[in-house]
């Protein structure tokens, strides 16, 4: 087995590796973002005491979040060394701490290289968010841009019909809405959240767009089954085989799981969406998350 | 200023915790000041501990054992304190840091106490934050007021309301003056700019052919214009390359060959996309039955153009909806193409046939013979959002400009001082005059012409909305009332007009009583101004209200005018729709709705405008902070935001960079407003530059407490505004050229009307 995973500044980074068991890989190739962060370094470090644990040695793959195509670039054929030197194996990929934008690009690369069957798709929860209707867990705008592989078959003449999935960071949600002035808005709201506790928190956080766009447009989505995700773009959007009558965006901040499932439908469609993401100024690092939470299996949709 | 800030008091030996605290307020949104990162050697201390005492909303006091000995702390805790109970001025609340006695008056301001563990600083982070959120006053009646179930009848701001709405288009839209329309309407390709919020999404769907038809003045028959619309949102359109090379950036230029294929691929798709706006529009228009050719045409149009695109298909389009489908082969085969060869690099080679610019005329002319009704038509191709290509795919629809007439012309929205790019693809370059008309969507209020010309547009568009709501109102004057009562005290006010004449109360009232008149009429505004803001911790608004102010605070741009009004009917009547023919809102409104939508906008930079929002705010801010300390501070010259650049051709130097991004990035979003120096006399060496002028727009007045009048000049030099624009020099920066701004007697007075006499 190949484990694919990421190191992080949040504590569940290492949370499948400390949790594999059995389980033994034969190769972990560890993906590591260059911004400077302490947190995750010390976390980097314990990801490979663990890896070493299994008396392998893992292979990082540095990554630059804001240059992704070209970290692609720079490493696809080391990754593709890896699998291909473990021919038949399974390959494991932990998409707890990637970046969306780095999750959909790899998500995409290993479908085109015809290896979407071969994936089993985990994912580790945080124990809990240091979020509260007052601390959001990212400050700012950094850039809008159409996720690299993403663009849509348009037709530019279209209204644009943009589908939100919503997480805990309300500027970027309302930034994106304002950007891209649709004549039609989907919210998608988390629900059930991963624990109980965590209701409500995504509309307190994007309360301002929410109050914008009314409450008629919400949908509330399954945070954790990435076919419910692509069950309700299917319902939104219509037939994957047919072409729509609007031009589909799609910007997912919501959980990681609806983000498989929004690759899942995109993979379908013969009239696919566009997928654009916000990346925040800043991180509010201090106020993340911590702990290791409960370990899913996803299925691809 | 409106935008207060947390101001944090510790003693010099609390400075990590204090850094710490100020980096988490920050993140969580809040402007947050503390001495330990702002002051430099050589800063002015007390100027810095009282504005920002005077200018907080709450004093965060780090009370520990070092406090007691601190005697810069001890001297924030009183001011703080005194200006708190005496001034009415920004809470007062103490964090302990350990167990040291607190001292009786500051008991009762005890919020908590913060000790090492992470548990504690989360606690205390959030509980700050909780306070102070509810303690700020709400901004949140925007979100309410723009809702889109709300009954407002001002709540349809923006363009997508009508990009499917024809109807309501057509009832809502008003014709701009014939000057703009000239070059809307004419055969030679145009760029509308404007910033954010000038109509220019408005102004090229008027032009599209369900709207243009739906007019209730299109006749049948003669049929002027077909125009296409096409959005280029971002993540739709031309994709190749991206993230890769995305501006072209010279020190990682691709190869010619890559450079060929970018341009080759780009072209190709925008080609598609426009063939496709176009049989969309003709389907749209035959649906609706605004088009009467019906759907005979349809089966001819569609094999013809599938001739003309695909002539090696066997399988032949015979509806629009199959040709559409073929396209998006077309697209789907380009994303393909694009992600094998340049996302992965693989050595794909041709996606798919290929389209140039003979296709699209061909195209043309094919609906020109097959629709009767469309044979003299003028094809108008309307590209919304310019500025989200890459300049090299710019080129590409530059090359339409250049080769488009006489088959067909092109409009084009872009955002004022974004990338020009005046390439094409050919080799050749597209010129202003010669190939293109440039129009510019900002009004300038200081030229009369203009003025007339927007009051007048205003004017329609309101009467426009309250037609097609039903409302009896028939002028905006009955619909915005003003209200002539004195807004400060007489006394006050002319204490200040004599300060202002630098004279005292005796030789002031020596003067004849015409001379008096005369020196009341020129300084009227400044005394008001001074009046209201002057009296330090205490904070009355400056009020707005009448056509003609909420016109002039709008600076020309319509979207702000727009925003008022809605806000002032939300704050009037709430969410429901008018429930009589006669609606009125008071001045009072009118006033708090300027200043609510004045400081949503300075607001909402950090988050609207990419990488540099967040600075840009602070920018100006810092502007609007200095500028109000003339307006209060300087004896002669107090309506002084005309900000002028002394020396703008020392922008282009490369130490500049920082300062001419933010106030260039400040143009494209609109929180500047430019004139550039004397056209007659442009520069003919760097020792002899003319200024530019970066007026800061007026919407922008009330949150900064400005004037929004440009009276005076504020003359800078490049050198004494970059620092500003320098995180870690902005302190000391802003304290200078407080200092000097106020020294300055520099400028001629711009001789302007009053508010009210706009018109």
């Amino acid at each position: 087995m190949i484990l694919l995973t990421c190191s992080s500044h949040e504590d569940r980074c290492f949370g499948i590796l400390k949790n594999l068991g059995k389980k033994k890989p034969t190769d972990v190739v560890i993906f590591h973002y260059n911004d400077k962060n302490v947190k995750r370094e010390n976390n980097h470090k314990k990801m490979e005491e663990y890896v070493n644990q299994y008396r392998i040695k893992p292979t990082n793959i540095p990554f630059a979040e804001s240059d992704a195509v070209i970290s692609l670039h720079e490493n696809m054929d080391k990754i593709q060394k890896i699998i291909d030197a473990n021919n038949s194996k399974q390959i494991v990929f932990d998409i707890s701490v990637f970046t969306k934008r780095h999750l959909l690009i790899m998500l995409r690369w290993l479908d085109d290289k015809k290896l979407w069957e071969k994936l089993t798709v985990v994912y580790c929860e945080p124990e809990d968010y240091d979020v509260s209707q007052f601390i959001p867990l990212s400050f700012g705008l950094s850039c809008i841009q159409q996720i690299p592989g993403y663009s849509a078959c348009p037709d530019l003449s279209r209204p644009v019909h943009l589908v939100l999935f919503l997480g805990y960071e309300g500027d970027r949600s309302l930034a994106v809405y304002e950007d891209i002035q649709p004549m039609q808005t989907t919210i998608i709201i988390p629900y059930p959240p991963y624990k109980p506790s965590w209701e409500g928190r995504t509309e307190t956080f994007n309360a301002p767009l929410l109050k914008i766009i009314g409450n008629e447009t919400i949908n509330k989505v399954d945070a954790i089954d990435p076919d419910k995700s692509s069950d309700i773009l299917k319902k939104i959007f219509g037939n994957t085989s047919k072409h729509g009558t609007h031009a589909k965006i799609i910007c997912p901040l919501g959980t990681k799981p609806q983000t498989l499932g929004i690759y899942g439908y995109t993979r379908q469609c013969i009239d696919p969406p566009a997928i654009i993401y916000a990346s925040p100024l800043r991180h509010n690092h201090n106020f993340y998350s911590h702990g290791i939470g409960k370990i899913w299996i996803l299925k691809q949709p | 200023m409106s935008i207060k800030h947390i101001f944090i008091s510790h003693a010099s030996e609390d400075s990590t915790i204090a850094i710490q605290l100020t980096e988490d307020l920050r993140n969580s949104g809040h402007e947050t000041k503390v001495d330990a990162k702002e002051l430099k050697l050589g800063s002015d201390l007390i100027r810095f501990i009282n504005d920002s005492i005077v200018n907080a909303h709450t004093v965060i006091i780090l009370y520990s054992k070092h406090t007691p000995a601190a005697s810069w702390q001890s001297l924030e805790i009183n001011s703080a304190v005194w200006n708190e109970v005496a001034q009415g001025g920004g809470t007062c609340i103490v964090v302990r840091l350990d167990d040291t006695d607190i001292p009786p008056i500051l008991g009762p301001k005890v919020y908590g106490k913060l000790d090492s563990t992470q548990d504690s600083h989360t606690k205390l982070i959030e509980g700050l934050c909780k306070f102070i959120s509810s303690s700020q006053s709400a901004s949140a009646v925007i979100p309410e007021a723009f809702k889109a179930t709300s009954g407002n009848p001002f709540r349809r701001l923006r363009a997508e309301y009508f990009e499917d709405r024809p109807d309501l288009h057509a009832i809502t839209f008003a014709l701009p003056d014939a000057s703009m329309l000239g070059a809307l309407e004419d055969m030679k390709p145009c760029f509308l700019e404007g910033s954010r919020g000038t109509g220019k999404s408005m102004m090229l769907l008027s032009l599209r052919a369900r709207n243009y038809l739906s007019r209730p003045s299109t006749k049948i028959g003669t049929i002027k214009f077909f125009g296409t619309y096409n959005k280029l949102s971002r993540g739709a359109i031309c994709n190749a390359g991206i993230q890769k090379y995305p501006n072209c950036d010279t020190t990682q230029l691709p190869n010619d060959t890559e450079m060929a294929q970018f341009n080759d691929i780009a072209a190709q798709e925008i080609i598609v996309c426009i063939i496709e706006s176009i049989i969309s529009e003709i389907d749209y228009c035959i649906t609706q039955n605004l088009l009467k050719c019906g759907r005979q045409v349809e089966e001819n149009l569609s094999s013809n153009i599938d001739n003309m695109l695909f002539p090696r298909d066997t399988k032949k389009a015979s509806t629009f909806y199959s040709l559409l489908e073929k396209m998006m082969d077309i697209h789907r085969n380009i994303a393909e193409f694009i992600r094998r060869k340049f996302i992965y690099n693989e050595g794909f080679t041709v996606p798919t046939a290929t389209f140039d610019i003979e296709i699209l005329k061909r195209v043309f002319r094919v609906v020109k013979n097959l629709i009767p009704e469309l044979k003299d038509s003028m094809y108008v191709v309307l590209l919304d959002e310019y500025e989200n290509l890459f300049p090299y795919q710019q080129q590409i629809v530059n090359n339409f400009v250049k080769l488009g007439p006489p088959d067909f012309t092109v409009k084009i929205a872009k955002k004022i001082g974004g990338t020009e790019v005046s390439a094409t693809t050919t080799g050749q370059e597209i010129q202003e005059i010669h190939d293109y008309n440039r129009l510019s969507l900002v009004y300038d209020l200081e030229d009369a012409t203009h003025r007339k010309s927007y009051l007048e547009y205003l004017r329609k568009i309101t009467m426009n909305i309250l037609k097609s709501e039903s409302l009896s109102i028939k002028n905006v004057n009955d619909l915005l009332p003003i209200d002539e009562s004195n807004e400060v005290g007489q006394t006050d006010f002319i204490n200040e007009v004599v300060n202002l004449c630098k004279m005292t109360h005796s030789e002031f009232q020596a003067l004849s009583t015409e001379k008096r008149n005369e020196k009341i009429q020129y300084y009227q505004e400044a005394a008001i101004y001074r009046a209201l803001y002057k009296p330090r911790g205490t904070h009355k608004e400056k009020r707005f209200a009448g056509f003609n102010q909420l016109a002039f605070i709008s600076s020309g741009v319509v979207r702000y005018f727009q925003e008022i009004l809605c806000i002032a009917y939300h704050l009037t009547y709430g969410a429901s729709a008018p429930k009589s023919s006669d609606i009125i809102f008071s001045s009072e409104n009118q006033s708090k709705s300027v200043h609510l939508v004045s400081q949503h906008n300075l607001t909402t930079l950090s988050r609207n405008v990419e990488t540099y929002g967040e600075a840009l705010k602070y920018f100006l801010l810092d502007i609007g902070d200095c500028l109000r300390h003339k307006l209060l501070q300087h004896t002669s010259e107090p309506e002084a935001a005309r900000l002028t650049i002394s020396d703008p051709v020392y922008l282009d130097n490369k130490e500049m960079e920082p300062l001419k991004r933010l106030l260039f990035l400040g143009i494209r979003e609109g929180i500047f407003q430019t004139k550039e120096g004397l056209p007659a006399f442009k520069p003919k060496h760097r020792s002899d530059p003319q200024p530019i002028e970066f007026n800061i727009c007026r919407i922008y007045a009330p949150v900064l407490e400005i004037s929004p009048r440009l009276r005076w000049r504020t003359k800078i030099q490049c050198s004494n505004l970059l620092g500003l624009a320098i995180p870690e020099k902005r302190g000391k920066t802003l304290q200078q050229l407080k200092n000097d701004i106020v020294r300055s007697t520099s400028s001629e007075v711009q001789q302007l009307p009053h508010m009210d006499e706009a018109t």
